[in-house]
């Protein structure tokens, strides 16, 4: 007579089976979910770049008109397709004293710890 | 007890129910996860691949308008020619060291809608279009220092008698996923107007 239970598995077997099975799930899963977080915020930086670039182009034209940008900080909220980003810029003194330096920092509206991005030109200033 | 022996020798060395329902609950589970992990995963690739990449085909011929619109040239054989849907001007054509004078011209092909860029060289030689992105609309406008008014202005159109603006604004309209309008606007200086 065989011994009994020799040649089946047992209850035990298979959840350890079942266990080490998803222990190797878990780390392919970890890895597949923070692949698409890098997506996302891939597609933030985009958005960012592109929001942070018309910020410059508006302080240049202002640069334009005026002959010249005044020191100082200006907070603001982006609409449309950047809706999720609020934007502030910064003109200060640079070490010429008829160029300012502009930074432009855009950042995500909900998201206290959110990357920053930031963008860094000259303007004439304005006396 | 798991395992039985029926009243003759025969053994029935298998599972119970109550093992296979456990085990196929536990595997059910586990199928559940992974299923709801990727469905979410696929729905976030296709997300980016329609949006994502209508976006990426516009941002690219942005990029690309942009680069040629601020190497563009003051030359009077080749105007500066600005309406609300096109941009002609002159500027370097064709691939990187043969690259030479020429036509560029960045133009909305209200057929298919798409965005389209034509070139060619200076003077005389067979234009060459291109498609860049299916978008659905672009407006065109003109940047300039108005003398009269002693200020600057945007303007719909340009004259090539009046040399190259100071700056160009490409508002580009296209359809993201869910057939909503999106906007992107770009503004470039031309350093070449002094």
């Amino acid at each position: 007579m065989s011994r009994i239970g020799s040649s089946a598995f047992s209850l035990v077997e298979v959840l350890f089976t079942i266990a080490i099975l998803a222990i190797g799930l878990i780390g392919i899963l970890r890895a597949y979910s923070s692949l698409l977080n890098a997506a996302g915020v891939s597609y933030e930086y985009i958005d960012a770049v592109c929001l942070a670039k018309e910020r410059i182009v508006e302080i240049e034209l202002g640069e334009l008109q005026n002959k010249g940008v005044s020191q100082g900080t200006t907070y603001g909220e982006a609409h449309a397709i950047y809706g999720d980003f609020n934007w502030r810029e910064t003109v200060g003194p640079s070490d010429d004293k008829n160029l300012n330096i502009v930074n432009v920092a855009v950042f995500k509206k909900d998201d206290v710890k959110s990357r920053k991005f930031t963008l860094v030109t000259y303007v004439v200033s304005r006396e | 007890m798991w395992l039985v022996e029926s009243s003759g020798n025969q053994k029935t060395d298998a599972f119970t129910i109550l093992e296979l329902l456990i085990t196929s609950s536990i595997i059910a589970m586990i199928a559940l996860a992974i299923f709801s992990t990727f469905s979410m995963g696929i729905r976030a690739y296709k997300r980016m691949h329609y949006s994502g990449l209508a976006q990426a085909d516009c941002l690219l011929s942005l990029e690309k308008m942009e680069k040629d619109l601020h190497n563009a040239l003051n030359f009077s054989g080749i105007g500066f020619i600005g309406e609300n849907k096109k941009v002609s001007f002159a500027g370097l054509v064709g691939p990187q060291p043969n690259s030479a004078l020429g036509r560029i011209t960045y133009y909305l092909d209200t057929k298919n809608n798409s965005l389209m860029k034509e070139e060619g060289f200076y003077p005389h030689s067979s234009l060459n279009s291109k498609a860049l992105a299916s978008i659905k609309d672009i407006a065109f406008r003109y940047y300039y220092f108005d003398p009269q008014a002693q200020q600057y202005v945007w303007q719909d159109s340009w004259q090539s008698v009046n040399g190259i603006p100071k700056a160009v604004r490409a508002k580009l309209t296209f359809k993201s996923e869910n057939d909503k309008d999106v906007e992107i606007t770009r503004t470039v200086f031309i350093p070449a107007e002094r």
